[in-house]
This record gives C-alpha cells, structure tokens and sequence, in this order.
C-alpha cells in the first residue's frame, strides 16, 4: 500500500480533532464551570490543538520521505474476523455467553482456516463451557446468560 | 520492617500462593506461543483478576509477566521464532544449540540467567524504589504535571514508530481520559447526550481492545507466513558451576544493562536484549563464537530481558507511573482495585508495593521450577495452530471488557478500540502511549490545573520550581535530540536520519 495512505489517515485525525474543538465550543458548555478557575474545556481545548498541530506534522511525513510502505493485508479475511467479532459481541448479551462463544469459536475457526475436528471441538465447545464454568461458579463473575436457559 | 512484615503476611496467603503460580505458568505458555507476548498475556488474564483481593490480583499478573518474558524463549530456542519480541535476540545462539543437539543445554541455560536477571532485577527495584518514592513526595501538583510530561514525551518518543506518531498517540489517550465527568466541577464533556458515555471511557475495554483485539485483527489480515519448524521434544539440563565461572561476568553486565534500560520509561525489555548482546558481542572473551551456538549469547540476552521486569516496576511502583505497555496494564489493575497511581502510591500503599517486591523474588523462584519439571510439557504447547489461540483470545478479550462493569457498552468500546489499534499498527503508530495516557491523564489534568490555581494562572511560573524546571529541561532534550541528530548526521554527510 502506498505510503501517501499515511498523509490521507493524519488528515483524517485532523479533521476528527478539529471536529471535537469545535464541539469543545457548543453553547451548552459555556454555562459549566461557573465558579471554578478553569471551565471543563478548558484542558480538552488544550489537547485538542496539540492534537491538530501533530497531524498537521503526520500529514506531512510522508513527503519528507521518511516513511515505509505499509505492509499488503488480506482485506477480505480481515473484514470477515471483524464481523465475526461484531457479531459475537451482539450477541453475547442477546443469547448469552454460552452459545455466543461457542457459535464464534467455532466459525472462527473455520473462518481462519481450521478444520481439524478435535480442535475445534476443543475450542468452540470445551473451552467456552470450561471458561463460562470458571467465571459462573469459580471467580463469581456474572456473564451474559440466554433467553431460552436462565442458567446458562 | 512493619510494611515488610505486613508485606509477608499477604503474600503468603494461599490464593496469593496459587496465584503466583498460576500466572507464572500462564505467563510461561502464552509467552511461549510465537507472537502472542507478553502485554496480550496480562491482557487476557485481566478478567480473571476482577474478584480477587488486591495483592492476589496483581500477584497472578506479576507471574504472568514475568513467565512470559520467560516463556518467550522457549519458541526462541526450539523453532527458531521467539515468542515475545524481547527474545529476538536468543535465537541467535539458541537455535544453532539446539542444531548441534544441545537443546537441553540451551534450555538450562536460559532458564538460569532468566531467574538469575529477575531477581537481581528485585534486588535494584527493592532498593530504588523507595529512595525514589522518597524524592517524590516533595512533589507537589507542578512538579508532578512536569514529571508525567517528561514520562509521556519520553514513552511517546523512544516507543516504535516516529516522534510525531508517539506524541499524537499519548495526545490521542490523555483525551480519551477526558470523556465523561471534569474531575473537578463535574461537569459532563465529550459525551454527546450518549447516556452511556457519562462514565468515561473504560480502562479496561480500551486497553483489552488496543492491545489484544487488534493483535487478532493484525494477525489475521497478515499475509500467511511460512510453517513453524518441527518442534524438538526437549528436556532440560542445567549448566555446572566450572561452565557458569567464566561466564559471571556477561551475566553481572546483562543484568546491570537490563535493569537500567527497564527504569526508563518506553525502552523495555527487546531493547535491553538487543543492547546487552551487542555487549556481549563486544567485549565477551568467547565473543568470535557469538551466534554459533555460544552460551554467552544466550546469557546476554535473557538475563536482561528478565532483568527489565524489575526495572520497569521501579516509576510504576515509586512514581505511579507506567514505563510502558506492560506496566499500564499492571496500573489499570491496581485501578480497579482501589490503587490510585500517583506519586504517593509507595506512601499510601506502602503494604501492596513491598508485597509486590516479595512476590516478585518467589515468581522467580517458581519459575526455575516450572522451567525445570515442564519444559518438556511446554514444547508441546508450540503445535497449537494459531486460529484456535486468536478465537481463544477474541472470547477472553470479550470477557475482560464486559467483566468489569457487566454494560454491554464496554463491548462495544473494545470492538471499536479493536479497530483503532489495528489501524495505529497499520500505519506505524505505538500503541502504548494512548493507554499510558488514559491512565495518566486525570491525574495529568488536576496536577495542570492545580498548578495554574498555586501560580495565578501563570505557567512560567512552573518553571520557577526547581524539580520541575529540571524535568521540563529534560522533556525538550528528549524533543530536540532526534531533530539534533538528523541535522547533525545530515551535516556529516550521511544523509537524513531514518526514524526507527
């Protein structure tokens, strides 16, 4: 990938820093802090131009030639995890930790590129029950349980 | 002698016992795994921490850093691919050891000069530690802003990638600390009308999301590398007394070399490896043999590296301040448990801070153990195929976000934070600097503002304290050197200086 990729990411982190200044200034910040020395934006605002100033110096990296390029990635694998992650993330508190982490080891797994069956019997069942065991009943932990078995 | 004594007593509890047990065999096998280390190591053992007492918490998560950076070089020796960066430097003797059918002996002798650099790593933190805390409490409010701005420039410009990268980095995470309540009027900032928001950003969940998460994310959009090498079954065999005599004195300066290099914030220990084996390849008297098979290559480079472990304790411990990531995550524990990080942490948990340096010197001990009666068992754990370890690591990431505070909104941070981790590595961004300055930044925001009120709103009057004034000189040197030396190389002809 092509290190001016670089140049367009500092512009972005500066666009999203000079956003948030620009909320720092909202009318309904103005009436906090009466009374006290200092507003509550007032070390956010600080930051924020910090922030901007460096962006400023990432956007320009790149042409001082200082930079490599960025490694190739395989996209389709990566945005494939992502979803699989978004997805258990979902539903963990929709079905519960049991079944969401053993419906996601298991296509992760999978998905990754695994297809011995006693691995991922071991990961996408065994793991996940032991793991809920030891939170549940050992450490007292509270996990996300499922609609259909309150238990679990 | 009564902090040491109330020390002992809480780290010889059974759940402080097991726990230091546990961790450092935990910490061992997941170091061992090639590239998982040792930050993702704490990382997933996090949620297991969330209803333990104080000391046994941070007992395991002690265990677990010091067997990982342990456990690193047991993938180092036996398949040439060191399972924590800071074991690079072992494969160069290690492996052609284990080519000329020495692996035994590799193993022993790592597993010596790890424990050996650990607890000599104890002794410099047990005595640093609370001579440092000492100077510290004549730090007010002033001098403490100066001091976490030497630390933060300091991490952000020694950490991998470029200065500016570093400092937007630790900017990005002192603002991250922003969102939610002002620390001091209470006012609600950043939130957005978002309910959720009011709280703040988690520690945890970013920290699980930036350093675990989107460890999976790399390594799953990394392209395939080549197969691991057949992994050697290999026993143990440790070096004699006549082998280890010449030989002091490469261990006495790795351990030296790693200590100092651990006190300074944003180092840590590949640096330290790396340097010491330079060391070692400079003046060791069986120097030509380096990288041949030579045990002093792998006396170099462990000893230091588990001396580091010590040494990054010593500003976290005395200071409050985490050196680098690993020491964060150590910090963001203590948070959850009541420990507030600071200049006083040594004076107001006095108790807790000793129990760490008792707790330490047995790790080590166990640790000889482990490596003595498991090594063959952890040659084993290198045939784990690595999807089955990321969708491990994705589910325990997942329960340390949401063990914390049980808000299904933590999950969402971790997912997101994921993502943003992925895309900092991507483009050559440290990472640890946005959680240093998560943990760091109230603390970095009161001291600022404490400080304004004590000067009349004058910050030039800063620098009319001397502690303070001297750290500030310190924070533009650590700016200005890098420009320095690239003008300086420039005007010696060597053309522009390539920023590591």
């Amino acid at each position: 990938m092509n290190s001016r990729y670089k140049s367009v990411f500092g512009g972005f982190m500066c666009l999203m820093a000079a956003g948030l200044l620009l909320h720092s200034y909202d009318p309904h910040y103005k009436g906090m802090g009466i009374g006290a020395e200092f507003g509550p934006m007032f070390y956010p605002r600080i930051l924020l131009i910090m922030w901007i100033g460096l962006s400023i110096g990432l956007i320009t990296e790149p042409f001082l030639g200082r930079e490599k390029d960025i490694p190739r990635q395989r996209w389709g694998m990566l945005l494939g995890m992502l979803a699989l992650v978004a997805g258990c993330t979902l539903l963990l508190t929709e079905i519960g930790f049991l079944f969401a982490s053993v419906l996601f080891c298991v296509t992760a797994c999978v998905f990754a590129g695994y297809r011995g069956p006693v691995g991922i019997a071991l990961t996408g069942v065994a793991f996940p029950f032991f793991t809920w065991y030891l939170f549940h009943e050992v450490l007292l932990i509270r996990l996300p349980t499922s609609p259909w078995f309150t238990w679990v | 002698m009564e902090h040491v004594l109330n020390a002992l007593d809480l780290v010889t509890t059974v759940s402080a016992g097991i726990s230091m047990v546990v961790g450092t065999l935990v910490g061992i096998v997941i170091g061992a795994l090639p590239g998982l280390g040792s930050v993702v190591a704490l990382t997933v053992c996090l949620p297991f921490t969330f209803t333990m007492e104080q000391v046994p918490a941070i007992t395991l998560l002690l265990g677990v850093y010091c067997g990982s950076v342990y456990g690193g070089s047991i993938s180092a020796i036996l398949i040439n691919t060191p399972g924590t960066p800071q074991s690079a430097a072992t494969c160069f003797d290690g492996f052609p050891m284990v080519e000329q059918g020495k692996a035994d002996r590799a193993l022993g002798w790592t597993t010596v000069s790890s424990v050996i650099g650990g607890l000599f790593s104890c002794m410099v933190l047990i005595l640093a530690a609370p001579q440092l805390a000492a100077i510290a409490l004549r730090f007010g409010p002033i001098e403490t802003f100066a001091l976490i701005t030497m630390a933060m420039t300091c991490i952000a410009g020694i950490s991998r990638g470029s200065m500016i990268k570093g400092l937007l980095a630790g900017v990005v995470g002192l603002f991250c600390a922003t969102v939610g309540a002002d620390p001091v009027t209470g006012d609600l900032r950043f939130n957005f009308g978002y309910f959720p928001l009011s709280a703040g950003l988690d520690l945890i969940a970013v920290v699980v999301g930036i350093f675990a998460l989107s460890e999976v994310f790399s390594r799953i959009a990394e392209y395939a590398r080549a197969p691991l090498p057949a992994v050697e079954r290999a026993r143990i065999r440790l070096p004699s007394w006549s082998e280890w005599r010449p030989r002091l004195g490469v261990l006495f300066k790795s351990c030296t070399i790693g200590s100092f290099v651990g006190v300074l914030p944003g180092t840590g220990a590949a640096t330290a490896a790396f340097i010491s084996y330079a060391e070692a390849k400079r003046s060791s008297p069986r120097r030509d043999k380096l990288g041949t098979g030579e045990p002093d290559g792998i006396v170099a480079s462990e000893a230091a590296n588990n001396a580091v472990t010590g040494g990054a304790l010593v500003p976290t411990l005395a200071l409050g301040i985490p050196g680098d990531a690993i020491t964060a995550v150590m910090m963001s524990t203590m948070i959850i448990h009541g420990i507030t990080p600071g200049v006083r942490l040594m004076v107001e948990n006095a108790d807790t801070v000793y129990a760490c340096f008792i707790a330490l010197i047995v790790i080590n001990i166990i640790m000889l153990f482990m490596g003595i009666v498991l090594s063959r068992g952890f040659t084993r754990i290198l045939r784990t195929p690595e999807p089955l370890l990321l969708a491990m690591v994705v589910i325990l990431c997942l329960l340390g976000a949401y063990g914390v505070r049980g808000n299904p909104f933590d999950l969402i941070v971790t997912l997101l934070f994921g993502v943003i981790g992925y895309l900092m590595r991507l483009f050559g961004f440290p990472v640890a600097p946005v959680v240093i300055g998560l943990v760091l930044g109230p603390q970095f925001e009161m001291s600022l503002r404490q400080g304004l009120i004590l000067t009349d709103n004058s910050f030039l009057a800063f620098f009319g304290h001397p502690i303070a004034s001297g750290l500030f000189i310190v924070t533009i040197l650590i700016l200005t050197l890098p420009l320095v030396r690239t003008l300086w190389r420039r005007r010696s002809g060597d053309g522009p200086c390539p920023t590591a």
